[in-house]
């Protein structure tokens, strides 16, 4: 497949030169090559493997052990490092454009403010350790970086760096996977009608934006723990039209009063948080759910079905891509942590929230036709591939009601 | 957006916090691979900016690209290029011209140390 997708512009999208551009699209199909020609030959690597441990009697039971005996296979260093390098090329390529574009970015960002909804953010405010420690994804500066005195520069490199390392598969507007957990609630609970949703790590609303669109009535809030996404998650809103709310408030204790909420929904957070912060997040949305509001937390799912080699592939980014927690949260008992977070039993359940990438097809968007829509959603999903074929991974609870 | 006064433009972040992982039992093929990598990209947009410099020059009417396949290098022209290819292939190679004169004059570590040698306290 020619992956042609191209990003939605907008006042608030870096918008890169001629050369920037270019060397943007190559980070992007650099990561496509390597998914497409390069992964598939760890797999053949890995039975050659396996099978000269075995003979020397050494079964490679976990991950940890598959990890072990690939880390000296040339083949596995060359795919690892490629991955790695093409992740920096890629944030590398995006930082050049902010500072280039920045006069005409900082301009839009400020003209947006006071339109729109609400953009809350603290006086102070203690951005936790799990999101500062490391530069998730190896993101230069992070989430909540000081680079910039106007705080709105980590979502911008986010906006368009996430685009890239996605290939476009969540759509021209990088909201695939809110628009997949809308179309879920939709398709499996057509009476449900929010009148008050909280997303959660909302990032700079990629996914939020989605609930707005789809249920026009209701009061949206997006909270994060950076300022700059925040910020510029508001701009971005303003600029598409969308009337959503933003806020600095961290997802384990945040400022809602209870029962406040018909919907909370967090897409891609827990794996970016800590084994201490997701039971919190868990209770908080207990907390701020009415009676018989939904929890929904989109992300990845646990390891437990998954062969030490699968595993193994899905933890790279654990060890190679600054995330601290993506090994560790797939190990987490979310059902368990719900439960005991107070939601009914009976509801609790993971489930696949179909790609929307058919739906963008339609759409005035340039790259995006019916047959590589097909293919995409339609495809096998293959450990160490970007986005699932299926569909997206949803923890769903009910409060009881 | 004009009468904006200007913002002083940030120096963003261009290195990570945490660890890089060394992914290669050498020393310094990681750096290779990255280096190699930029100028790979570097390529890539240098000849996207030629294709795009020939789809302008169609605009203005000058089919660029045609002319480009349709030039007949003359013998003068044929030996100027030839000259810049050697020098590129002598520039891509230069490690290897190292390695062969060294081959030839016997140039070793050993013989470099006894310079130094020489040079402190022998007689040259």
């Amino acid at each position: 497949m020619l992956n042609v997708f191209q990003q939605a512009d907008h006042p608030v999208l870096p918008r890169a030169s001629h050369d920037e551009a270019s060397r943007q699209n190559f980070a992007k199909g650099l990561r496509g090559f390597i998914q497409r020609e390069v992964l598939p030959g760890l797999t053949p690597l890995f039975a050659k493997t396996a099978a000269e441990s075995q003979s020397l009697g050494v079964d490679l039971a976990s991950r940890h052990d598959v990890r072990k005996a690939m880390k000296k296979e040339p083949f596995f260093q060359s795919y690892a490092a490629l991955n790695r390098t093409a992740q920096e090329l890629l944030w590398l390529s995006v930082v050049d454009t902010i500072e280039r574009d920045w006069p005409r970015l900082a301009a839009e960002v400020k003209a947006r403010e006071g339109q729109g909804g609400e953009l809350r953010i603290p006086e102070a405010f203690d951005v936790p350790r799990y999101v500062t420690a490391l530069d998730i994804h190896c993101m230069p500066g992070g989430y909540a970086s000081r680079h910039d005195a106007e705080q709105f520069a980590a979502g911008a490199l986010y906006e368009r760096g996430v685009y890239l390392y996605g290939m476009g598969y969540g759509g021209p507007f990088n909201d695939g996977k809110g628009r997949s957990v809308v179309n879920y609630i939709r398709r499996t609970m057509p009476d449900f009608a929010p009148t008050r949703v909280l997303d959660m790590g909302c990032t700079v609303g990629h996914s939020t934006l989605p609930y707005k669109e789809f249920f026009p009535e209701a009061e949206v809030w997006g909270i994060d723990v950076a300022e700059p996404l925040v910020r510029y998650a508001h701009a971005r809103s303003v600029a598409l039209g969308e009337t959503v709310n933003f806020a600095q408030m961290n997802a384990e204790k945040t400022e809602f009063e209870d029962a406040s909420f018909d919907l909370v929904v967090s897409h891609i957070l827990l794996h970016e948080t800590s084994g201490k912060a997701m039971p919190r997040i868990f209770d908080e949305c207990f907390r701020l759910l009415r009676p018989g509001g939904l929890m929904i937390h989109c992300d990845l799912p646990p390891f437990d079905l998954m062969d030490p080699f699968t595993q193994f592939i899905l933890d790279n980014e654990t060890y190679y891509n600054n995330e601290p927690f993506w090994g560790a949260m797939r190990e987490m008992d979310q059902v368990g942590l719900a439960k005991n977070a107070g939601f009914d039993p009976e509801t609790i359940r993971f489930d696949t929230a179909p790609m929307v990438i058919r739906e963008y097809a339609g759409a005035d968007a340039t790259g995006y036709d019916a047959a590589k829509a097909d293919e995409l959603a339609d495809r096998e999903f293959k450990a160490g591939e970007y986005a699932p074929g299926g569909g997206w991974e949803v923890l769903i609870a009910r409060k009881p009601g | 957006m004009s009468d904006t006064p200007e913002l002083p433009r940030p120096e963003l972040a261009r290195t990570v916090r945490g660890k890089r992982p060394q992914f290669f039992a050498t020393e310094g093929v990681d750096e290779v691979m990255s280096m190699v990598l930029v100028l790979a990209q570097e390529l890539h947009a240098v000849r996207e900016r030629l294709d795009t410099a020939e789809r302008v020059m169609t605009r203005h009417g000058i089919d660029l690209a045609a002319e480009i396949e349709a030039l007949q290098p003359d013998e003068a022209l044929l030996r100027t290029r030839e000259q810049a290819l050697q020098d590129f292939y002598g520039r891509l190679f230069q490690f290897s011209r190292q390695r062969r004169s060294e081959l030839e004059h016997k140039y070793s570590d050993r013989t470099y140390r006894e310079t130094l040698d020489k040079v402190a306290t022998g007689d040259i």
